[in-house]
């Protein structure tokens, strides 16, 4: 479960990110945040990272107040935590299967587990044959498909999309909505902040709509679908 | 453990790679700073044991006449005697010609067989009231075995000697450790500097280790790393040439003066490199770990 109980983030005296936000996100549900770019969706992700600290109010992830963690256990929330950033973020100078095992290096896997893992990841995501190509030499999709493996390498309970649509075509929105979809099928909590209403309204999702830092909107999945 | 620190040395590798001209210029400042350090160390070190050799307390050292013999000679007994006598000393002491030149040649590394000895008897004079000293030297002079030396002081005055090693190392001690203070903030800045620019070369991959819950260790320890190698290599550097500056310094000194005027001590050049090695570590690491405290970003 992740609770946000009234939380305000504030930068500086007077940009207001978020403003006494309360939100509630069962284990294993797909939640989708829209709202206009500064309504508060990456500060929502930003702070499930403890990228930032809750100017006010408290954040609890599977029980623990993020603000209480000690700055030296924040990388053990993070292992728990996918994210696919917004720009992608696969480095430009090591090919997809470096990629992967450079983010398995660095959380402290083993070589043996990398070589082990890597390949089931890139085919899982349908990347495998991509295996020896830079980043660069991939389709937008495939690229977003790289980013989602390497978000999902820890095993992650939540999985964090920050807007993992914006510069794909609809039908390859659709593809990776799928992947998104699947992927919350198999039990991991999927948080997708967007603005790209197509794939929103095919999704039929639990929906939460926010604009200047406050919830305006949340619509269950089941009015959805109904 | 060695797959975690295979990593981190990896990365530590890369960065060094990547920043290029930075790193040779990071070491090369290192190896001048380490350079500057190691240099006037040893100097105050030699001075120090130079110090060492010199007698303690106030003597007056001089030769004496081949004529008045040799130890054991009731010429010598009688000359001791007299110099007793003198208001002001407090001892004397018969320093035979041939345990001086041994002394000497020990001293200097070379063979006593191998040369004529170059000095006479003399006698060290202990004194117990330093302001009786030039009178004392009066009185000696009039002595008629007092032999004069052909150059330098006709009376070798430790005193005096101790005086002016004393104010050379602390002349050493304090321009030396200004020089080595300023040196090394040049070079701690240049690392400093290199390390930012890592952090912004490689902010990607330091985002994703973050993302991926790297530990801040994991993340850190590259970049310390980093500096630390620059400095080691600084310092190895430094080290070589030391010991290259110092071996030619020998040999020429020994070829323009010869073996008995050359410079003395010897290099120790594992020490040195060992010890450059380490410090010039330490500054590499602390300059590197305050440019990462000041500039990575690691979430609150």
């Amino acid at each position: 479960m992740i609770e946000f109980q009234n939380v305000s983030v504030t930068y500086g005296e007077r940009i207001h990110a978020l403003q006494n936000l309360t939100l509630a996100i069962p284990e294993g549900q797909f939640v989708c945040l829209v709202g206009l770019t500064g309504s508060g969706k990456s500060t929502i992700l930003k702070l499930l990272l403890r990228e930032i600290r809750a100017t006010q109010g408290r954040v609890i992830v599977r029980g623990r107040d993020l603000a209480a963690i000690p700055w030296k256990h924040v990388p053990d929330v993070r292992r728990n935590i996918g994210l696919i950033p917004q720009d992608i973020g696969l480095l430009p100078n090591k090919k997809v299967w470096e990629n992967l095992a450079y983010a398995m290096r660095a959380a402290g896997h083993a070589r043996r587990e990398v070589r082990q893992k890597v390949p089931e990841m890139l085919e899982r995501f349908g990347v495998l044959h991509r295996a020896d190509a830079f980043p660069a030499e991939l389709s937008g999709g495939e690229q977003q498909r790289v980013a989602i493996a390497r978000a999902l390498i820890n095993n992650p309970a939540i999985l964090l999309a920050d807007e993992p649509t914006a510069h794909l075509d609809p039908e390859t929105s659709l593809e990776i909505v799928g992947v998104l979809q699947a992927i919350n099928t198999r039990g991991t909590t999927v948080i997708m902040a967007t603005h790209d209403m197509v794939s929103v309204s095919d999704l039929r999702k639990r929906t939460v709509r926010l604009d200047a830092g406050k919830v305006i909107e949340d619509i269950p999945e089941e009015q959805i679908v109904a | 453990m060695l797959d975690r620190i295979e990593f981190l040395v990896e990365e530590a590798i890369v960065a060094l790679r990547r920043n290029g001209s930075m790193t040779i210029s990071a070491i090369n400042t290192a190896a001048l700073a380490l350079l500057i350090f190691g240099g006037l160390t040893f100097a105050y070190l030699s001075l120090r044991a130079h110090l060492s050799t010199l007698s303690e307390g106030f003597t007056l050292t001089f030769s004496i006449k081949p004529e008045a013999g040799d130890e054991g000679n009731q010429k010598i007994s009688a000359m001791a005697n007299e110099l007793r006598q003198i208001e002001g000393v407090a001892d004397v002491v018969f320093l035979p010609r041939q345990a001086t030149w041994r002394k000497f040649a020990a001293e200097m590394g070379i063979d006593p067989t191998e040369l004529p000895n170059p000095f006479h008897n003399q006698f060290a004079l202990y004194l117990d009231d330093l302001s009786k000293a030039d009178s004392i030297k009066n009185a000696v002079r009039a002595h008629r075995f007092f032999q004069p030396e052909t150059e330098g002081p006709d009376i070798r005055d430790a005193t005096a000697e101790r005086r002016f090693t004393l104010a050379l190392m602390g002349f050493v001690r304090i321009v030396g450790g200004l020089l080595t203070l300023l040196s090394f903030v040049t070079a701690g800045t240049i690392i400093y500097n290199t390390i930012r620019l890592t952090i912004v070369a490689r902010r990607q991959e330091l985002r994703t280790m973050m993302l991926v819950g790297a530990s801040h260790g994991t993340i850190r320890w590259p970049l310390l790393l980093e500096g630390a190698i620059q400095g080691a290599l600084g310092g190895l550097v430094a080290g070589i040439l030391m010991w290259g500056i110092y071996a030619y310094i020998r040999s020429q000194t020994t070829e323009w003066f010869g073996p008995l005027l050359s410079a003395k001590a010897e290099f120790p050049a594992f020490q040195a490199i060992l010890m450059l090695l380490l410090a010039g570590t330490v500054l590499g690491m602390l300059s590197a770990g305050l440019s990462a405290r000041k500039y990575l970003r690691l979430g609150l």
